[in-house]
């Protein structure tokens, strides 16, 4: 037996048409029967949250600010410190991956993967960064406000309400905690996350950290002479694609829309819609925030549409990057985080990339680098370097402790 | 990666795109049809009631500790240990798996998770240990036991590895 019997034996043990069908319509009937028990608790919650409206300001200014002057004691990813110097840019706290050493993620990409996926490595001469700040989420009445909006825009006239989790939903996520013996949060676990809107055809979710999610069977079919039987037929009409998009859906205000292509996989792809006439920052930081992004089928059928609400968002500042030399340097001192175990090498860099990490809280530019993997060949591990420069960092890597483990690296997807 | 229970075109995205991988790995642990698809929508069952994903490595890597427990839970049962023997129970899907994964199964099964992980799934072993939430050390020598392991029974029958 070698590997590749081993493969092809194992690939072709698939699920059977009739089980994936099995398995669709027992999801959509658990679906239908929690919408129905939803109605009741949505009243419950909208009157809730008309009720302690008037606390939220105060819950902002007492739970969320403290955190910004409380560098490293944060449970967030990403945070800023109250050190600030004479231009008034705070410091910088890069991610603490300690915590997340038993969560998992990716560590290596195909050669493929980057040069398709690329959107940008060419332009470096960036001097300054706007560094942005997660501000508030939504409340749950601005979450219903914000998918009656896009209802609209979509002329659904008549819908049903539903949020995420319900009490019946949290028992049973508390309960697998349980079953596992494992630690959880139950008032973050019982907390609203999502609103949802549907007719039973189109869902709309609205989560409260700004995340918008429209999806249905079949948002708009493309006509037949589209062609969507490969990324590379994709990527070649990805101006007629966007387009079209932008005529027949009213999703978007971006006036000057541009788009890249990603190639997600069994015939799915996705159309990420930023705004071309921005200045080079911004589109970078657009991309990676991802403001709209299509996802369209083999088929020619647009399955979803997923937006961020940039305006909860607050800037910083523009930070003074590093240069791509001097980041490449600090590379091959070791001062990176990255997962992969391999010490870089200058012959070893296959890519590089101006990056921007949108976890939940902070957007930060890093310079990353796609380094020959020898744990698995033909593959290429990903290191950060932080682009900003390290003055304005609290706890950038350091040749003493040079491996910072990292994983949530690309949120963006 | 953000979804939601009453996302219809996630459901059909994720159904589509991981059902053969979750029957895989419960094929593979379990050695019965019948069980597996019974695992494998059971699987998908817990993924509406999960909270939102990082990204889809993250969901990917979910589906994968989920099969691979709610397998352990399903052979804790009772009933599932009384039925008669997996292997008189066994019908392959076809004549090729019959050999290979005859070796196979004469692992332990958590080194045969490992060698789905890191030859199929293409996982490195610190991405494996991570995902099984186990010391990369111990993961490592399960591969190399594993390996060896495969090489002995494969050796008796006069085939190479």
């Amino acid at each position: 037996m070698n590997i590749n019997d081993y493969r092809e034996t194992i690939g072709d043990i698939k699920a059977t048409e009739s089980l994936k069908r099995r398995i669709k319509n027992a999801l959509k009937s658990k679906e239908t029967t929690k919408r129905a028990r939803f109605s009741k608790q949505v009243i419950f919650a909208v009157a809730t949250c008309l009720a302690v409206a008037v606390l939220i300001p105060i819950l902002v200014l007492t739970v969320i600010l403290p955190a910004v002057d409380s560098a490293g004691s944060s449970t967030f990813s990403q945070d800023v410190s109250s050190n600030s110097d004479a231009s008034g840019l705070q410091k910088l706290r890069i991610y603490d991956i300690s915590p997340l050493r038993s969560a998992t993620g990716p560590v290596t990409f195909t050669a493929e993967d980057i040069i398709k996926n690329k959107f940008w490595t060419e332009n470096f001469d960036i001097e300054t960064f706007p560094v942005y700040r997660k501000i508030v989420n939504l409340d749950l009445e601005e979450a219903i406000a914000t998918a009656e909006k896009y209802g609209k825009k979509l002329g659904i006239t008549e819908y049903d309400w539903s949020v995420y989790p319900s009490e019946e939903e949290a028992n049973s996520i508390i309960d697998g905690y349980k079953s596992r013996g494992e630690s959880y949060d139950e008032e973050s676990i019982r907390a609203p996350q999502q609103v949802i809107l549907s007719d039973n055809t189109t869902y709309i979710l609205v989560s409260l950290n700004g995340y918008i999610r429209i999806s249905s069977d079949c948002l708009l079919k493309f006509p037949e002479e589209f062609d969507f039987s490969g990324f590379d037929a994709v990527n070649a009409q990805k101006d007629a694609i966007t387009d079209y998009l932008m005529r027949h859906l009213n999703v978007t205000d971006i006036q000057s829309p541009a788009s890249s292509v990603f190639n997600m996989g069994d015939n799915y792809y996705s159309i990420r819609v930023y705004n071309k006439d921005a200045d080079s920052a911004s589109k970078l930081l657009e991309y990676f925030t991802m403001p709209v992004r299509f996802s369209i089928s083999a088929k020619g059928e647009l399955k979803s549409i997923e937006i961020r609400d940039y305006k909860m968002y607050e800037k910083l500042g523009d930070y003074p990057l590093i240069t791509l030399e001097e980041a490449k340097e600090l590379l091959l001192k070791n001062h990176y985080i990255s997962l992969s175990k391999d010490v870089p090498a200058e012959s070893s860099i296959f890519a590089m990339q101006l990056y921007v990490l949108s976890d939940n809280l902070v957007l930060m530019p890093y310079y990353a680098f796609y380094i020959d993997s020898s744990e698995f060949a033909g593959r290429y591990g990903i290191y950060l370097v932080p682009a900003v420069r390290s003055e304005y960092l609290v706890n950038f890597p350091s040749e003493d402790d040079p491996v910072h483990y990292f994983w949530d690296i690309i949120t963006a997807n | 990666m953000e979804r939601t229970s009453g996302d219809h075109g996630f459901i059909e995205y994720v159904v589509e795109k991981y059902s053969d991988m979750v029957v895989r790995i419960a094929y593979q642990n379990l050695k019965n049809q019948a069980d597996d698809e019974d695992v494998t929508q059971e699987v998908f069952i817990k993924l509406l009631k999960q909270p939102d994903f990082n990204d889809e490595e993250h969901l990917k890597a979910w589906l994968i500790r989920v099969t691979i427990n709610q397998c352990k839970d399903l052979r804790k049962f009772a009933w599932f240990r009384k039925r008669q023997p997996l292997d008189e129970q066994w019908k392959p899907r076809g004549e090729k798996q019959l050999g290979i994964l005859d070796e196979i199964w004469k692992l332990p099964k958590d080194d045969r998770n490992v060698i789905y992980l890191y030859y199929y799934e293409n996982y490195t072993v610190p991405e494996i240990a991570r995902i099984l939430g186990k010391n990369e050390n111990t993961i490592s020598s399960r591969l190399t036991r594993a390996l060896k392991k495969l090489k002995t029974i494969l050796a008796e029958e006069g085939v190479k590895i």
